[in-house]
């Protein structure tokens, strides 16, 4: 049974359904070769995504489960080993060298790390302008006159233009580095961890920026993270990712409300909440993983999941799991999704 | 009390400058009993983490107070002497674990090696209590287990190591300083439970060291507010939760649950320890401050304000009104 290809759903923000997706991966799997070896890492496997303009897919998964290799992958940084990937209804999977520099225009990328991702020795001004230079054919004047507006858009004070990125905290660094992301003015970005390096209140400031900046230019935002609770406030869909693949896709509220893979289930409930009156035992948690997470060189044939999963049968561990279409904008990769029972709901 | 913080007070000197990173901190953990510490970063929790064992770095010093473990000052004793305490009486979990571990020496040998030197148990012995302990914090097939390097295992498996570690000679008090903050969420509340697990099994007091409050709201039995150096709040942890009498607890529980505003969030960085202001330290960063309560003049005293729980702010009752729209 080949899966059906999964939607992200109808659009919601103000778009007419007949728009094609800024983005839409198909299948996309990626395999590492191992040195010495003939094994191989299962870095992603089936993965499939739509993304419409002005939408934020979440990305979500533990450390190691394949979310930076979609990331990655999507903006062909590295090459996928199968499965497709489509900006704006161009397939771009077999985009030569010369095709990919002009192609990157409209996809960019917003690393963790800001203070990594920009050249030390270089002053922060030269470094957004230099995606100028490679993406506007504008003088060298007009690029000085647009690097300080696109400071300006970020809310950075244009004299940081002049400092080298030592000199600045790392809230304002991310905010320049959203700035050179913005330069050749991209319809999608990724946004890798883009604030879990950041204090939290750089992190609130960095995230009503770049909702600001979608709103206002209708970007589509792939934004992966480990966070639960801060995908939740941020993104309009999401994907649980496991061992490289999406166990579970669909609107936010679906998902956290009414989970229906075990993993994600397991996923929320070891959230802690900041509240003594939800305080709940190991036994309370219910859901709760037991075991450790299989190895990507040597995946079981069966469910990734079957091995900690409390309601595993034998299918599980016999057929490999195909996503499953619960309703307009679902996805689960789990045979047992309709007969789960619910998960204990925690108080409001 | 077993374990007992009197007025301590440490300072980090430079050559010109001295600042001010724990300020006559007093508190208290009885036996048995899980005790969180919380506040933002730079509020002084680790500084406050190693004066506890004795550890302040080269260019810090205990200037003030006491810390008795039993009745017995470990602020006084030598380094000699502090050795019998630390991983004895007193165990040690630090934010990332492989740094605590030595990379060149199987995780098992380390274990026994610490049992060993404290107890002058065999070798074989000391292996059987380190095979124990990595048993109690969750770790299958420990003997399979022990023979393995730090970098052989995951990050939460190496942090269950630590606590291991921490926990095998069965010590009085155990002191984890985010000990979980770099774990992804299902490992962090697993090891959560293994340590809770582990120091009720030995017997010990845990102290839980953390910015993150639901860490505390399922683990804390009682927790102290920090902020510049200084405890600010304290309560038991359902009355600091219901109603947060400090600006500094409502900034941090604000900051923390879904879908709330910035409307009570402390503004700007932390105090400079090298410049405290007359007054309340926070003046400048509080949006209750107030001028004729006497925030800019009157440093606060910790005060009572309900059952165990004291606040040093001179606008309490204001805070706990206010913050009511929050906890509801």
């Amino acid at each position: 049974m080949t899966a059906s290809p999964p939607a992200a759903g109808p659009p919601t923000k103000g778009n007419p359904t007949s728009q094609a997706p800024v983005l839409e991966v198909r299948n996309l799997s990626k395999q590492f070769a191992i040195r010495n070896s003939r094994k191989l890492v299962h870095a992603c496997d089936d993965v499939s995504l739509t993304l419409y303009r002005g939408q934020t897919l979440g990305l979500i998964g533990e450390s190691g489960s394949g979310k930076t290799t979609v990331g990655r992958c999507v903006l062909r940084l590295i090459d996928p080993t199968s499965g497709s990937i489509s900006l704006d209804s161009q397939d771009i999977t077999k985009a030569g060298k010369k095709e990919l520099q002009r192609l990157r225009r409209h996809m960019q990328i917003v690393f963790q790390e800001p203070a990594e991702s920009f050249n030390p020795v270089l002053t922060v001004g030269s470094q957004i302008e230099l995606s100028l230079k490679v993406f506007s054919g504008l003088s060298q004047a007009a690029r000085r006159r647009r690097v300080n507006d696109l400071l300006d858009r970020v809310g950075v004070p244009s004299v940081a233009a002049g400092l080298l990125p030592g000199a600045l905290p790392a809230g304002v660094l991310q905010k320049c580095s959203i700035a050179r992301a913005l330069a050749s003015e991209p319809r999608l970005l990724v946004l890798d961890e883009p604030t879990s390096a950041l204090a939290p209140e750089a992190e609130a400031d960095v995230l009503g920026l770049l909702s600001k900046l979608q709103q206002d230019d209708g970007l589509a935002y792939l934004f992966i993270s480990h966070d639960l609770s801060l995908v939740r406030s941020f993104c309009d869909f999401v994907a649980v990712m496991y061992l490289g693949q999406i166990v579970e896709l669909g609107q936010k509220a679906d998902v956290y409300t009414s989970p229906r893979h075990p993993y994600t289930q397991a996923l929320l409930a070891a959230v802690l909440h900041p509240d003594p009156r939800q305080r709940l035992t190991r036994q309370g948690r219910g859901a709760e993983l037991t075991g450790e997470i299989p190895s990507p060189i040597d995946l079981p044939t069966g469910c990734y999941l079957a091995s900690r999963c409390k309601y595993v049968t034998g299918r599980c561990t016999a057929e490999r799991q195909e996503l499953i279409q619960i309703d307009a904008s679902t996805v689960v990769r789990c045979w047992r999704a309709g007969d789960l029972p619910a998960t204990e709901k925690r108080p409001e | 009390m077993l374990f007992e913080v009197s007025d301590l007070c440490v300072e980090y000197r430079s050559l010109d400058e001295i600042s001010r990173a724990v300020n006559g901190v007093s508190l208290w953990v009885a036996s048995g009993e899980v005790v969180g510490i919380v506040g933002e970063s730079g509020c002084g929790k680790s500084t406050l983490a190693l004066a506890l064992l004795g550890l302040t770095r080269r260019n810090a010093r205990i200037t003030a107070g006491s810390v008795r473990l039993a009745g017995t000052d470990l602020t006084s004793q030598t380094d000699k002497q502090l050795r019998q305490f630390r991983g004895r009486r007193i165990g040690l979990i630090t934010q990332n674990a492989r740094s605590s571990l030595n990379p060149t020496v199987r995780i098992g040998k380390q274990i026994a090696t610490v049992y060993a030197t404290h107890t002058g148990a065999s070798r074989a012995d000391a292996k059987k209590a380190a095979i124990a302990a990595l048993r109690l914090v969750g770790i299958n097939d420990p003997e399979r287990r022990y023979e393995a390097y730090p970098h052989e295992l995951s990050g939460g498996m190496a942090q269950r190591a630590v606590i291991a570690m921490a926990t095998v000679c069965r010590p009085d008090v155990v002191v984890a300083d985010e000990a979980t903050s770099r774990l992804d969420v299902t490992i962090q509340a697993q090891i959560l439970d293994d340590l809770q697990h582990a120091v009720q099994e030995v017997g010990s007091s845990l102290v839980l060291i953390t910015q993150d409050l639901g860490v505390i709201a399922n683990y804390a039995d009682r927790l102290y507010v920090m902020n510049a150096g200084e405890i600010v709040e304290t309560a038991p942890t359902a009355r600091l939760f219901e109603a947060p009498g400090h600006p500094a607890s409502v900034s941090l529980l604000e900051s923390q649950l879904e879908e709330s505003g910035a409307e009570f969030r402390l503004r700007g960085l932390p105090v400079d320890g090298r410049n405290l202001p007359e007054g309340c330290w926070l003046q400048a960063r509080c949006p209750f401050a107030d001028d004729k309560a006497g925030c800019r003049t009157v440093h606060p005293e910790l005060s009572r304000a309900g059952e165990e729980h004291q606040v040093r702010c001179h606008r309490t009752s204001v805070v706990i009104g206010r913050a009511a729209e929050l906890t509801r």
